[in-house]
């Protein structure tokens, strides 16, 4: 009962710990002062009015938001054969493949932006919005591989089988039995992939413009010359599209697989 | 014709040799059980006929029709698979009626065959649940009725009861045997028990390290195993070398001296009289005399361990009476001789 009663304690602090920040930021948003200030001065959704009005806030965030949808959709395109490749087949250098294909987590994303923009300039692909992409696909495909892999075991392997033994063939089968399967995987990895893209700074500004800015890159270069509630503002949009996108999908395909097992 | 002919298949991964040139052929309607220890081929040989694997060399026919390098989607049978394989996030009713609709069959037309084969299995009113709410009996009975909507001539089964407790293990044999016989479907079923395959199959192919050691029904196999293997795997046996044979005046080598003969003899086939006792015995008898070893009862019957020639032999008795035998005591075994089953023993 003590040990409950701790394990309780310890768990609303660590959660204090975790939204105190969220909430200091969504309240220094409302302050109707100039500057940042927690508790807010007043209340006021005019920092909100500033970034909305704002032509180069909007254009970043749309760019983001696409850049993580179009790198999401690519990862998962690119992530779920290379994990039936490497669950099902062996093959010559399966282990390096694997290995490679995972590499992106462990490296430095500063180190990865400095040679793309390399290599980019050396075949013309710099700063503009497919450079951006090839950039984020190769951060966030691992997250989405990571989370299919453990889901194509050999009892689902088993279940393929049973599948074209019933008289489906290799698509029919994929789509009826994998998919399904690996579904509850593929969510949890699209959620890490477009999280991961969409708050990606140090990739991403090796190839944004004046023109073609992500949100975070264009955060990150205003707060280098001055610290206003706009920032906060901005932050918090962010905050409530994420929530808003979690429940969404939640509502719609539910994200009891992350804290349940069904095994 | 057979309905499944299997000609001179061979298959190997990497360096192990699964299979070494196996032949067997399945008759329509046919009980043959492959039968083996884990690692003699027996899952190897199935997948292969399945189609989940493909030959190195041989053929494999079914209906005369080459399958070889068909794949496994267009093979005209099924396959029950030995954690059922059932798909989870379907209903039961969906997971039979898979077959059905996969082969062309409407929305109804599939809904009415799996209901039909449901309830051929017992399970008739289960269709609106998962797979994950019922029991381990139940959901091997959606595996046997998914496999069977389709009406296939032949059967797969991959040691498809391992996973059930004893007595449902007891009852499935039984009724998996009444449905292939009302079925009229022929059977290919892989188990590494021994018991299992005598109670139900027609026929039984005995493999060893990706051989067939001997095919043939229950009563031949168990009187007449066709080498050591067999004569070990299947029952229990004494082995003994045989010195001379002359119809049935045989004489058994010491243990210590290895001949190129071998006589098996089972353990119920070996009477067990008092020293100087010679009331009950025939001229085809073969006698040894031995010393009592130990006594062990288990269950409906007794085994009484002697020591012979530097063998132990083994005779046993019906029921719990160990006939007042006691360590140490000096007795005569005796062994009808027709009971001998003479192999040729492959020298080491």
């Amino acid at each position: 009962m003590i040990l409950r009663n701790l394990i309780c304690i310890v768990a609303l602090f660590g959660m204090t710990f975790l939204v105190l920040p969220l909430a200091v930021l969504v309240g220094a948003s409302l302050t109707t002062s100039e500057f940042l200030a927690f508790p807010p001065q007043g209340l006021t959704l005019k920092w909100y009015a500033v970034i909305f009005s704002n032509p180069t806030y909007v254009a970043s965030f749309l760019t983001s938001t696409w850049l993580a949808a179009s790198a999401t959709l690519i990862a998962i395109l690119l992530a779920v054969p290379a994990a039936l490749a490497v669950s099902r087949y062996d093959f010559p250098g399966k282990g390096a493949f694997s290995a490679f294909l995972l590499s992106p987590l462990v490296l430095p994303h500063l180190v990865l932006g400095a040679a793309l923009l390399q290599f980019g300039g050396s075949i013309g692909l710099t700063r503009n919005f497919w450079a951006l992409l090839v950039g984020h696909v190769v951060i966030v495909t691992p997250f989405v591989l990571r989370t299919v892999l453990p889901l194509l075991s050999r009892e689902q392997q088993a279940m393929e089988e049973a599948s074209r033994d019933l008289g489906a063939d290799g698509v029919t089968t994929f789509f009826l039995v994998t998919l399904p399967q690996i579904r509850s995987g593929l969510v949890a990895g699209a959620i890490f992939a477009f999280i991961t893209s969409f708050i990606n700074v140090e990739l991403s500004i090796f190839n944004t413009t004046a023109e073609l800015n992500t949100i975070p890159v264009q955060l990150f270069n205003y707060v280098q010359y001055s610290v206003d509630p706009s920032i906060a503002a901005v932050s918090s949009a962010t905050i409530v599209a994420a929530a808003v996108a979690i429940i969404l999908i939640d509502l719609t395909v539910g994200l009891d697989f992350l804290t349940t097992n069904d095994d | 014709m057979a309905l499944l002919s299997i000609e001179g298949v061979s298959k190997s991964f990497g360096s192990h040799q699964a299979l070494k040139d196996v032949s067997l052929n399945v008759e329509a309607g046919e009980f043959v059980s492959l039968l083996g220890p884990s690692g003699c081929g027996k899952t190897t040989l199935l997948r292969l006929i399945a189609g989940f694997l493909t030959a190195d060399r041989g053929t494999i026919r079914i209906d005369g029709e080459d399958i070889t390098n068909v794949p496994a989607h267009r093979r005209p049978l099924n396959t029950v698979f030995q954690n059922y394989a059932l798909f989870p996030h379907m209903s039961v009713q969906d997971n039979v009626a898979y077959g059905p609709r996969r082969s062309g069959a409407g929305r109804v037309e599939a809904a009415e065959r799996a209901s039909e084969a449901l309830s051929l299995v017992g399970l008739g009113q289960m269709g609106d649940r998962y797979p994950r709410q019922l029991s381990g009996g139940q959901q091997q009975r959606v595996a046997l009725a998914r496999a069977i909507v389709n009406r296939p001539k032949l059967l797969l089964l991959d040691e498809p009861l391992s996973a059930l407790d004893l007595q449902l293990r007891r009852r499935m044999q039984v009724e998996l045997k009444q449905l292939q016989e009302k079925l009229g479907v022929a059977f290919v079923f892989v188990t590494h028990d021994q018991e299992e395959a005598m109670a139900m199959s027609d026929r039984i192919s005995v493999l060893s390290e990706g051989r067939i050691q001997q095919v043939g029904n229950g009563a031949e196999i168990y009187r007449r195993p066709a080498n050591r293997f067999v004569a070990e795997f299947i029952g229990e046996a004494n082995l003994l070398s045989i010195d001379s044979a002359h119809g049935f005046e045989i004489v058994f080598a010491p243990a210590d001296q290895s001949t190129n003969r071998l006589g098996v003899v089972r353990p119920e086939h070996v009477r067990i009289l008092r020293e100087g006792d010679t009331a009950a015995l025939s001229e085809n008898d073969v006698r040894i005399t031995a010393e009592v070893a130990a006594v062990a009862s288990i269950g409906g019957t007794t085994d009484i361990h002697c020591t012979s020639l530097g063998y132990e032999i083994v005779a046993r008795r019906l029921g719990l009476s160990d006939g007042g035998f006691k360590p140490g005591d000096k007795v005569t075994l005796v062994i009808a001789g027709d009971d001998i089953h003479i192999i040729e023993s492959e020298r080491s």
